[in-house]
């Protein structure tokens, strides 16, 4: 009788220690490899969890020539070559990101627009040549944009003569798309790859397959700030807010993101949106398309589209999407999560 | 009698291991908890990697980087906006700063620390 209960107590220990230590070593991240660079006017990195640092070399080199293909201050993009000539061919992948751009111009009624490029190099917001242009200066810079008259057929781009066409807003979620082709070859387990603020979210970080914590910055504090914190298991992640490039003059913050109609920064309440979608180029166009919509309709276009969306307004109210209510938790007591009514 | 004291070395031996086995998993958890460190990356290249105990300026081509009290900032720069300069001192795990013009990137390490896995701004 001794023997047996000290056989079970010991059995039972010794399950309860080895589940302990195995529950332990699922959660622990597998051996990653990290590489940083400056490409892209920002700052582009790739973690990979359990796979080699090839793979994460081979990302960054993806997103230097993802760069060189869409990039308007390289001489001969292709985004470049469109301005220069009126029209230019492009590969399927660049095909399709202007279909994409072309579609939510019009399901945003105008709102996210890329031919602004001559609007945003007058501003020239976070350049050198930064300044408040004067009003005839944005009335003629606005006469040349119309999203409309951008059309695609087969691997042939055309613009309207005199456009500037401009895809910052959409080529870091693009860059991130490219990425997943490389990791989709590469057999790693997990990755997480940052275009700046554009996310890629790859397979998974430890064998329990527990999710992965994204940080949204709060857009009223420093980068290192966070307003909330996204528990995703994958996906892709980008966010617009008038933080991210501005200048100040006579206590007015003037910011990058400029209204496709009135020529001026975008000033609709919001100071962020973050989108959360299966498509890279899909979060980073919608998150600037909502953010020049405002809170209603962008909400209405998130909700249409079936992508979960953040919006930080300017008095600290949080508005989620339904997709988003069990997975997102502040950082911090000065926001509120604010219902959004729905009419 | 002979096998009750077999039994009991049995485990004995099963116990043994177990301690022996969460011994190392938590030796193994505490050395991979070192100091906090800073990687700076300039070109796409770690250029170094550098111990925020330890208070030193560091200067690259283009940028002057300073560690003080555990923390690391671009102290001064050549590039025209400046902006890696306003972004302050880093400290948390996760912190990243930059130079774009000058293709540096600060970045910090702190395995003591918990932090998110990405930032989206
Ligand atoms: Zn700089």
């Amino acid at each position: 009788m001794k023997k047996i209960l000290k056989f079970l107590i010991s059995a039972v220990a010794f399950i309860v220690i080895a589940l302990l230590v195995a529950s332990d070593l699922f959660k622990t991240d597998y051996k990653t490899h990290e590489k940083s660079a400056v490409a892209m006017g920002t700052v582009v990195s790739a973690c990979i969890y359990g796979g080699d640092e090839k793979t994460a070399q081979d990302i960054i080199a993806s997103i230097e020539e993802t760069e060189k293909l869409i990039s308007r201050n390289i001489a001969d993009s292709c985004v470049s070559l469109l301005n220069k000539n009126g029209q230019t061919d492009v590969n399927g992948d660049v095909a399709y990101l202007f279909r994409l751009c072309k579609d939510v111009c019009s399901r945003s009624d105008g709102c996210f627009d890329i031919t602004t490029g001559e609007l945003s190099s007058l501003w020239d917001i976070g350049g050198e040549k930064q300044r408040i242009p004067q009003k005839n200066e944005i009335e003629k810079a606005l006469e040349k944009v119309d999203g409309t008259s951008v059309s695609v057929s087969n691997n042939t781009v055309k613009i309207k003569k005199g456009q500037t066409v401009d895809l910052g807003a959409a080529g870091k979620g693009f860059a991130a798309d490219r990425a997943f082709e490389i990791l989709e070859k590469s057999g790693v387990k997990g990755a997480v790859v940052s275009v700046g603020g554009s996310i890629l979210l790859y397979g998974r970080h430890n064998p329990s397959q527990q999710k992965w914590s994204v940080a949204v910055r709060d857009p009223f504090g420093s980068s290192s700030d966070y307003a909330g914190v996204l528990e995703l298991s994958g996906g892709y992640i980008s966010t617009s807010g008038d933080y991210e490039r501005y200048f100040e003059k006579n206590g007015k913050r003037y910011h990058h993101i400029l209204s496709p109609f009135d020529g001026y920064p975008v000033d609709n309440g919001l100071k962020s949106v973050t989108i959360v979608a299966d498509e890279g180029a899909v979060s980073d166009i919608l998150s600037t398309a909502c953010f020049v919509m405002d809170l209603k309709d962008g909400m209405k276009l998130a909700d249409g589209l079936g992508v979960q969306a953040v919006f930080i307004d300017k008095n600290k109210n949080v508005y989620l999407t339904d997709g988003l209510k069990n997975c997102f938790h502040l950082c911090s007591d000065e926001f509120n999560l604010a219902e959004y009514e729905k009419d | 009698m002979k096998k009750i004291k077999k039994q009991t070395v049995g485990d004995l031996a099963v116990i043994a291991c177990v301690i022996i086995i969460c011994g190392l998993w938590f030796s193994a958890l505490q050395s991979g908890g070192k100091s906090p460190i800073a990687i700076i990356y300039k070109d796409g290249k770690i250029a170094e990697e550098a111990a925020l105990s330890e208070d030193r300026v560091i200067r690259l081509d283009g940028v002057v980087i300073q560690i003080s009290d555990g923390k690391i900032r671009f102290a001064d720069a050549d590039c025209p906006d400046r902006l890696c300069v306003k972004s302050g001192w880093l400290y948390k795990n996760g912190d990243t700063a930059a130079c774009v013009p000058s293709k540096t990137v600060i970045t910090i390490k702190n395995n003591r620390e918990k932090a998110p896995y990405a930032v989206t701004f």
